[in-house]
């Protein structure tokens, strides 16, 4: 059914406060990871391409050093997926091995080569991150935080904002998710034709 | 990419046009936050140690008019008194084509002259 939808920006993809899409993908051990076998558990999607220079500017130098790890400490569940479409840039198993590998990114990444799953979330970058809280709906879509270089060097109005980390907080403390939807920014997703 | 001659004011605001040309089926990345890091060897006087900077014109790539295959950028620095003076540093920006995007970071050096 996913594979049937078409795209065009988010005209078709979940809406933030809805449900979050159900899916089924492999990591890069073969490995089946389905959604909807996590209710219960927090869990973060992040959009990824071991070619874009945006991941490897937050995995590196910005906000996604060590932040998985502390989010996993806490009981999140943390996922990478890419949704690169055969012969695009970051597609195929060893190019994800050896990123993740090099990025110390110690979760599953899971391959979305078709790109149903990344349309139905609406990811269009990379790095881009989703949050689902534990009854499973889509509580945040956008930017791991709010500086566009990657590096946290160019933060918007002056303040960085990890906009992940603050969605996690407000669950945690049972509060409204003060920030639900940022733009995107990175690498556009490379979906196939 | 290129630098035009600087307008200096001695001892006062001043600026030098960059333009970058992107090529080869790229365009630029004007959604990325372009900046010019001041190097330590630079003698003339920047506003703080990043300097954020936006186009201030655009031109548009063929059979592409949504999309910027050169820009240029005015970069503020103050300019000695008297005598010459050494602008250096690195200029952040980005371009991406359909299959991926480059982030550059480049040297950009000159010399300016109050005189």
């Amino acid at each position: 059914m996913l594979a049937g939808l078409l795209f065009a920006g988010h005209a078709l993809a979940t809406e933030v406060g809805q449900a979050a899409p159900d899916f089924s993908l492999e990591d890069l051990g073969g490995k089946v990871v389905k959604l909807s076998d996590l209710r219960g558990r927090v869990v973060v999607l992040e959009w990824f391409n071991p070619g874009c220079p945006f991941v490897r500017a937050s995995h590196t130098r910005g906000t996604l050093v060590g932040e998985a790890t502390r989010q996993i400490s806490k009981g999140v569940l943390w996922f990478a997926v890419n949704s690169a479409a055969p012969g695009k840039q970051g597609f195929g198993v060893d190019a994800n091995r050896a990123a993740a590998r090099e990025y110390h990114m110690n979760y599953p990444v899971l391959l979305d080569e078709s790109g149903a799953v990344g349309k139905a979330f609406g990811a269009t970058n990379t790095p881009g991150m989703f949050v689902i809280d534990r009854e499973g709906r889509l509580v945040y879509r956008g930017a791991i935080d709010n500086s566009p270089d990657g590096e946290r060097d160019a933060p918007e109005g002056g303040v960085l904002v990890d906009y992940v980390a603050s969605a996690l907080e407000d669950l945690a403390a049972g509060r409204p998710v003060r920030y639900s939807e940022t733009p995107q920014y990175g690498c556009s997703v490379k979906y196939g034709p | 990419m290129d630098l035009q001659p600087p307008s200096v004011n001695p001892g006062k605001p001043s600026t030098v046009g960059v333009r970058v040309a992107s090529r080869g089926g790229y365009h630029v990345n004007l959604e990325y936050p372009m900046a010019f890091r001041p190097s330590p060897e630079s003698t003339v006087t920047f506003e703080g140690s990043r300097i954020p900077l936006r186009p201030v014109a655009t031109s548009p790539c063929q059979g592409h008019p949504q999309e910027s295959c050169a820009i240029t950028l005015d970069l503020p620095f103050v300019a000695p008194a008297g005598g010459e003076g050494r602008l250096g540093g690195t200029l952040a920006f980005s371009v991406c084509s359909a299959e991926r995007c480059l982030i550059e970071k480049v040297p950009l050096f000159t010399r300016v002259s109050s005189r």
